[in-house]
């Protein structure tokens, strides 16, 4: 896949993968590993354009006497799901015409 | 490989890193280690299921590639300076001898840069994708500020064009104007000295000029508030916008000083004497501290806005 693209695409998994509960690094990834591949050294420059997009917060937390970061995802990032849905819906309009070999048909 | 082994050589890989930056990338990687044993795999098998450190450090790089360059210039060559850049935040800073400028560039964007007889052409061209705009790739595109450090030295003109960004300017003195343009995004300008005219426009966003020194401010603003705070135009100001009101707060012009609302109150202090002044006031719908038309006096005062009032008080 395109590695721009696929960017893209993860960005918006792994805020899904927050959105429900505050999640770890490791756990992220393991949530993920049926729906996408993403390596670890892929999911930390993610976590932080996220972080530095004001998309999730990062905090630390004690766990088995060591701190493990913790990502939370806030209100902007919440809104960035809905948002690549829609935009989403653009892609899925040029993916048809390009299926469609050109006919301008199908854009109505 | 152990933990130990594995972070050593991250460490070394990504070397280059800020030191902030390098020990947040090396706890994140031993976290991951960590959540593997705990997981039921031995240090050794953790870390084998990690790419290597060199594998590592060359993903970032793709990633940030992203750098920064500052090129200087002699200011005595120069009298004319024009950035054109896209979806950037501009700040102009002072600098103490050369015309210097920073900016950063990565695969979808760069700037060619060239002196033409004096002038200075600073010019984005991106190659942003389409997916790019729409919210794939880079999520942190072009969001790294253009900075142009101008010296005192410098005597000439400078223009700045940029779109969806702000521009600021602080503490900054030369002889000549300053044009600027964007949309948008808001302006914030602060402890200038500059000679001629400041020419600011921008949409969508507000203008904030405190302790300014200038020939004319020209602040202009949709969907902005203006604020222009201990302002000195030597010739005349003009602040225009609709829907924001206009805070203006010792502001003083040699001959006119224009301000203009719609849906915004106008208020604050001139630091001149009323009758210095010919004015032409007007507001509906609010109330109106100065005279509707008042002629007389061998300046210009004109306040004009709609649905908010208008407050001016004079205090030399």
């Amino acid at each position: 896949m395109d590695i721009q693209l696929k960017r893209g695409l993860l960005e918006t998994c792994v805020l899904a993968a927050i959105a429900g509960a505050d999640s770890y690094g490791y756990k992220i990834i393991k949530d993920l590993s049926g729906v996408v591949e993403i390596s670890e050294s892929t999911l930390y420059p993610i976590l932080k354009r996220l972080e530095s997009g004001g998309c999730l917060r990062v905090y630390s937390e004690e766990h088995n006497s060591r701190l493990r970061k913790y990502y939370s995802i806030t209100q902007k990032g919440r809104e960035r799901i809905p948002a690549f849905l829609e935009e989403w819906e653009t892609v899925a309009r040029v993916v048809n015409y390009i299926k469609n070999g050109g006919s301008q048909n199908e854009q109505g | 490989m152990n933990k130990a082994e594995f972070l050593a050589e991250l460490r070394t890989q990504i070397a280059a890193r800020a030191p902030e930056d390098l020990e947040r990338t090396v706890s994140y990687f031993a976290e991951i280690i960590d959540d593997r044993v705990e997981d039921g795999m031995s240090e050794a098998e953790a870390v084998a299921t990690l790419e290597a450190p060199a594998q590592i450090a060359e993903n970032f790089g793709s990633v940030q590639s992203a750098h920064k360059k500052p090129d200087s210039y002699d200011p005595a060559l120069l009298h004319t300076i024009n950035v054109y850049d896209i979806n950037c935040p501009v700040f102009i800073v002072p600098r103490r001898e050369n015309v210097e400028l920073e900016y950063h560039e990565h695969e979808r964007k760069h700037y060619t840069i060239s002196v033409d007889n004096g002038t200075l052409n600073v010019v984005a061209v991106s190659s942003m994708k389409w997916y790019n705009w729409i919210g794939f790739g880079h999520g942190n595109f072009g969001f790294q500020p253009l900075v142009l450090g101008v010296p005192e030295s410098f005597s000439g003109r400078i223009m700045i064009k940029t779109s969806n960004a702000e521009v600021s300017a602080s503490d900054v003195k030369f002889n000549g104007g300053l044009l600027i343009r964007t949309s948008n995004a808001r302006f914030n300008f602060r402890n200038l000295k500059i000679s001629g005219e400041i020419s600011a426009q921008t949409s969508n966003g507000r203008i904030a000029c405190q302790f300014i020194d200038c020939g004319s401010l020209n602040a202009e603003s949709s969907n902005g508030r203006i604020e222009a705070v201990h302002v000195k135009a030597a010739v005349e100001m003009s602040l225009v916008t609709s829907n924001g009101r206009v805070e203006v707060q010792h502001i003083s012009a040699g001959q006119r000083i224009a301000v203009h609302s719609s849906n915004g109150r106008i208020y604050g202090t001139i630091d001149d004497k009323m009758r210095d002044f010919s004015i032409r006031s007007h507001t509906s719908n609010g109330t109106n501290s100065l005279p509707g038309d008042m002629p007389g006096g061998s300046k210009d005062l004109e306040v004009t806005t709609s649905n908010g009032t208008i407050d001016i008080r004079f205090c030399a």
